[in-house]
């Protein structure tokens, strides 16, 4: 990997569709960077949903939900030039890796009905993806939402069938080992995206292009396309927390997994059925990605990390916080891009020690946890 | 007739401690047991050993069935159910989440269930839609009970329900749980207080050291001078 | 002289490595170069994440701090590159030390996110600093130069740093032999050792500085090799390269260190050249390779490889006690039947709950002392605020007059009182023999540096004779070697007791050392306590079980509920009204 040309490419690429004067700050030029930092913003708060969703499910630290964001944005600029792209052989090959697992469990157990559910969950989305994608029903000219529902279908499961494959053998593991277990896979995830999606940097063209003039200011489509998504989304994790039964099962089992075992919930499923909603969100947030910044295969680690920082503001554990925090990230980012345009990164990760100062004397939960 | 869970020579042991060393009980369909004892020997180890959360060795029959190596869950969806010593309520979801995620295997009959809890609880009728973790001891224990009767138990464990409550508390759980009996569900209570359990069971084993050290009718041994000497050591 | 046979790999390893340049192709030396230099900064975190339990995500910015400050000296200074290393370690030292005190206020998996926040925030400061290059960073760096030939070449080079890496290595495997050694070992139970006077924190930094140190040494050699420091060899990815290496050797031992690098580099090197041959795609196979390895070792075999290297490997013979060596000093013990321990009114809330109220009472030198009480009655909480694992609410407590209720266990434990644990906690690998020595921690003065440089080996010997001293006095003399657990739990608990009277305590406090004992394990214990009062030892002793008690202590006080409800002799207490009531329960209906 060079890393020395992506660092410089990465600079050079990062979020803004407007380049700012590099002159005085004033109001319009504030404005415009509150609204680039809330549009980046809103995908860290996405992502950050996720992390904490997955932490308070399965005690994994999910390191690689950026690179569910990276990937997906890929497809989709792949899909939007009417290519067909590498992600299926990519799905299908994590696939083929969960089938192995789960069969040497079921050979070890001796029940092999659990294997239909991971077959079907494993080479379904591949086989409808390398169908649709091949088929000409999904060439360049195809509707927008066409090509989302496809990068939706073929990132999207990603996460569960990782989740078969490294975290689920370790579910008794401490919270440090399943860390180290998720920076591995995201290192793996990182050599795979390589080698399907090459060195290039994509950047998709934006869903809606241009400026919606409201008087004092003129804000971009596309945000107000993202906050409507994101909004849609949070909602619908609303409701699916507060009133269906696996929401509420899901809760249960972040709450207390002893307790929930004891009412007859499968902490197995609970962590499949969090990891599945993780994959759908990182995949959705790549969508919106896309339009904003230039990406490449490994893009995703930065991204996974600003979200992170949103998600350490909320001990892990809050969800409001955490998207409070990933926000303030996105806009802080901008604002730091802005003054110091090399030392933004450095500013953004120094940052983060106080925080996570802050929340390690704070946060009382740590203190049953042994190495 | 066979009961409804036979227990031969269990062993269970976590880390290097043998908390119980070759138990045998049983429990009939429709009966209370009480398994008293002082602390320490081995009960609550028992209780979690049988509802699957520590490996055991040793014989467990269920309903004619082996247990060997049935999960937690599997054995909740059998109706063999456990209110564990520190109740594990969701703490920060409502009494009536709590509830609901009682009847996650037994939805069909969670109406009913859900009734009949709140009528013998009224306080919890009262208290829907507090946090559970916001709740007195004595009515986390009645939640917690509540919790594992909307699972529709066939066979429910208790681990120590007297455990830290005031006596009125404690008497109205035992009565709660004498009616549990009533309408058919059989009852294994775990209980250091021993004069308590004594009278709501039918049956009662004495633990000392991880075995049994006495066992017979619970009136018998409810004035028996052995049972206090196991408490408070061999004059 | 015979070479004692765990010796011999390594010196088979060494002469390999000294003859190489002589016997092996050219990209063999340069491939044992790197690996060297990586295991040099994987030692480091042997130390740091294998034995202290601090996993970073970071080290490759110390390496990175050494590689620029030397490049910095030696180029802005005109200073000889040997002169650049003082620099080099001084600069890595003082960040690890900075760093350091603040990654290890963060508690588990903050602290590792930690370690990669400053990982990152280096990495951007020496792309982004003025006068450091950017990101094609600073070239023209000298070579190293010995006896007029340029360390430019990979033979010489790699003999530079496989001798560079056999220095710490030993160093290392000495330190880690010593007393200092043991308490590190010991500090992934920091509530442990600081019950017997070890400062974790401090400690804990000192390795973390050492790991540091290792990683800048590292640096300085990187950057008068290659000739150039630029960031990209010390960003994240080479960090979590130095993990993954490390992980894959096994952080348990220092060979561990040595054998992930050279299965690493030796993988990666073999992919490089054997799999673009097939698909014309470079570099990032390794990654995958890497990643699935890392992830089946986490899920199958988390010590790493190196454990299974060593069992067909000849090894080290335990740490034996001298047969003769200076005893320790010891503490003069009180006057028999003078006020040792004094509880006055104590009191601990917690938010709402009241655990414990108004209790006193007091502990004469020489006597056995039993605290009981039911399930819930307050003793571990009056435990834990006699030895300062809590502060009280209120009243006071007093050891031979002085006030220790607001004192921490490391004051406590050098005032004379040591103790053992309800959940017994020994350090399972390491023997009977190190696990009592560690007791005796505050009987000694040597540290780190001591260690590692084979300066505290009287103080060494004398801690290892002691702990002997005390395993043959509780009768577990034959197990010195033993790996502590692998004893039954009554041994266990025997053992725990030796530990705390390696610390030559005037008041010895047992946690329920019955709980769980079989019959004659408990009568065993019971022998050893009246033997120990015999000679003088104060004991109290927390405990559940009567039977163990009544026939074997002074005096008995009992709780419920938070409160004394009862003190007395034992025939006294067990006829007691209330005593009964309070285990019988006393429900009537």
């Amino acid at each position: 990997m060079n890393a020395v040309a992506y660092w410089s490419k990465s600079r050079a690429a990062h979020s803004g569709s407007t380049s700012p004067d590099r002159g005085r700050l004033n109001a319009t030029i504030a404005t415009l960077l509150v609204q680039d930092g809330l549009t980046s913003g809103l995908i860290y708060a996405l992502l950050a949903v996720s992390i904490v969703l997955v932490f308070l499910v399965t005690r994994v630290l999910w390191v690689p939900a950026g690179d569910m964001v990276a990937f997906a944005a890929l497809t989709m600029s792949l899909l939007r030039q009417g290519i067909a792209p590498n992600t299926v052989w990519l799905l299908a090959g994590l696939g083929l890796l969960a089938v192995i697992v789960q069969a040497w469990r079921c050979h070890r157990s001796g029940e092999w009905r659990s294997l239909r559910g991971v077959l079907l969950l494993a080479l379904l989305p591949p086989l409808l993806g390398y169908v649709i994608t091949r088929s000409g029903l999904a060439g360049a000219e195809a509707p927008v939402l066409v090509h989302a529902l496809i990068t939706l279908l073929l990132v999207a499961p990603m996460a569960p069938l990782l989740y078969l494959t490294a975290f689920r053998p370790l579910t008794e593991a401490s919270v440090l080992v399943k860390l180290i277990a998720a920076v591995a896979t995201h290192y793996m995830l990182v050599g795979f995206g390589l080698l399907f999606f090459g060195a290039e940097g994509l950047r998709t063209p934006p869903f809606i292009s241009g400026r919606l003039d409201v008087g004092i200011t003129t804000l971009s489509w596309h945000l107000l396309l993202s906050l409507a998504v994101s909004i849609v989304m949070i909602a619908a994790l609303w409701v699916f927390f507060e009133r269906t039964l696996w929401g509420k099962a899901l809760r249960a089992t972040a709450l207390n997994r002893f307790g929930a075992r004891l009412v007859g919930i499968r902490t197995e499923r609970a962590g499949l059925l969090a990891f599945g909603i993780a994959g759908l969100i990182g995949a959705l947030s790549g969508l919106m990605i896309g339009p904003i910044a230039t990406i490449y295969y490994d893009s995703g680690f930065l991204i996974g990390l600003k979200a992170f920082i949103g998600v350490v503001c909320a001990a892990m554990a809050s969800f409001p916080v955490a998207v409070l925090g990933a926000l303030a990230v996105g806009v802080f980012e901008a604002f730091a891009s802005f003054f110091a345009s090399a030392l933004k990164e450095a500013i953004v990760f120094v940052l983060l020690v106080p925080i996570l100062l802050w929340r390690s004397l704070t946060d009382h939960s740590l203190h049953g946890e042994d190495d | 007739m066979t009961a409804l869970l036979e227990v031969t020579d269990l062993h269970v042991a976590y880390g290097k401690v043998e908390a119980v060393r070759g138990i045998s009980l049983s429990v009939p369909e429709g009966g209370v047991v009480a398994i008293v004892g002082p602390n320490g020997a081995g009960k609550s180890s028992m209780l979690n050993a049988l509802a699957g959360a520590l490996p055991a060795s040793g014989e467990v029959r269920y309903a004619g069935r082996s247990l060997a190596g049935l999960p937690v869950e599997d054995r909740v969806a059998a109706g063999l159910c456990l209110v564990p010593e520190r109740r594990e309520l969701f703490a920060d979801m409502t009494v009536a989440d709590n509830l609901e995620l009682g009847a996650f295997l037994a939805r069909s009959h969670r109406r009913d269930n859900l009734d009949w809890v709140l009528k013998v609880f009224p306080r919890l009728r009262e208290r829907l839609q507090q946090k559970a973790g916001t709740l007195s001891g004595g009515e986390q224990q009645m939640l917690a009970l509540g919790r594992a009767l909307l699972s529709a138990p066939r066979l429910l464990m208790l681990d120590e329900p007297s455990l830290g409550l005031a006596p009125l508390i404690v008497r109205e759980i035992f009565r709660v749980v004498r009616q549990l009996s009533e309408r058919g569900v059989s009852l294994l209570i775990v209980e250091q207080n021993a004069r308590v359990a004594l009278q709501v069971a039918d049956h009662a084993y004495v633990i000392e050291n991880g075995s049994v050290a006495l066992s017979g009718p619970a009136g018998e041994l409810a004035r028996d001078p052995r049972v206090a000497a196991a408490y408070l050591g061999a004059a | 002289m015979g070479v004692p046979a765990h010796r011999i790999p390594a010196l088979v390893v060494g002469a390999v490595i000294v003859l190489s340049p002589w016997i092996m192709p050219v990209w063999v030396v340069t491939l044992l170069g790197y690996i060297g230099l990586n295991a040099i900064v994987c030692l480091g975190l042997v130390l740091l994440t294998g034995m202290v339990g601090i996993t970073s995500f970071g080290q490759a910015a110390f390496v990175g701090l050494g590689a620029y400050v030397s490049a910095l000296c030696v180029l802005g200074f005109g200073v000889s590159p040997w002169l650049t290393l003082p620099a080099a370690l001084a600069a890595s030292g003082l960040a690890g030390a900075l760093i350091g005190w603040l990654t290890i206020r963060l508690s588990g998996h903050y602290l590792v996110l930690g370690t990669m926040a400053w990982g990152l925030g280096l990495f951007y400061l020496f792309g982004n600093l003025q006068g450091l290059g950017g990101f094609n960073g600073i070239a023209g760096v000298p070579r190293l130069e010995a006896a007029g030939l340029s360390l430019v070449e990979p033979a010489p080079f790699m003999l530079l740093v496989w001798a560079v890496l056999a220095v710490l290595l030993a160093g290392t495997t000495i330190l880690i032999n010593s007393r200092a050694g043991r308490a590190i070992r010991a500090l992934r139970d920091p509530v442990m050792v600081e019950s017997f006077g070890v400062q974790s924190a401090t400690l804990k930094l000192k390795v973390f500085v050492v790991a540091a140190l290792f990683a800048g040494l590292a640096g300085w050699l990187h950057a008068h090799y290659l000739g150039h420091v630029s960031p990209s060899p010390f960003g994240i990815n080479a960090s979590v390269d130095y993990l993954f290496m490390a992980v894959i050797g096994g952080t348990g031992s220092p060979a561990g260190a040595v054998l992930g690098p050279a299965v690493v580099e030796s993988l990666r090197t073999l992919l490089r050249d054997a799999v673009p041959a097939l698909k014309g795609v470079g570099g990032n196979f390794e990654a995958i390779v890497f990643g699935a390895l890392v992830i089946l070792l986490l899920q199958r075999a988390s010590g790493g490889l190196a454990p299974y290297l060593s069992r067909w490997l000849p090894q080290r013979p335990p740490a034996r006690a001298p047969a003769m060596a200076q005893p320790l000093p010891r503490r003069s013990l009180p006057a028999t039947g003078s006020a040792l321990l004094e509880v006055r009114g104590l009191g601990k809330r917690f938010g709402g709950l009241v655990a414990l109220q108004g209790v006193s009472f007091d502990i004469r030198a020489g006597e056995i002392v039993a605290l009981i009480g039911p399930n819930g009655a307050g003793k571990s909480t009056l435990f834990n605020l006699v030895t300062g694992v809590l502060p009280p609410s209120e009243g006071e407590v007093l050891l031979q007059g002085t006030r220790i209720e607001t004192r921490p266990p490391r004051a406590i434990a050098a005032l004379g009182v040591a103790r053992t644990f309800q959940h017994v906690r020994l350090r399972p690998t390491m023997t009977c023999l190190e696990n009592v020595a560690i007791g005796a921690w505050l009987r000694g003065r040597s540290g780190v540096l001591a260690g590692a440089l084979a300066l505290s080996r009287r103080e060494d010997a004398q801690s290892l004779f002691e702990a002997q001293r005390q395993l043959d006095r509780v009768g577990l003399g034959a197990q010195a070697d033993a790996p502590a657990g692998s004893l039954a739990l009554g041994s266990q608990r025997v053992l725990e007791i030796a530990r705390a009277l390696a610390a030559d305590p005037s008041l010895l406090m047992l946690d329920e050392p019955a709980a769980g004992l079989r019959l004659q394990e408990k009568q065993a214990l019971a022998a050893l306590l009246r033997e120990l009062k015999s000679q003088g030892v104060t004991v109290l002793v927390v405990e559940h079980d009567m039977d163990f008690v009544m026939n074997l202590v002074d005096r008995v006080v009992v709780l419920q509920f938070g409160t004394k409800i009862a003190e007395g002799t034992p025939d006294e207490v067990r006829r007691d009204p209330r005593v009964i009531e309070a285990y019988l329960g006393g429900l009537d209906d």
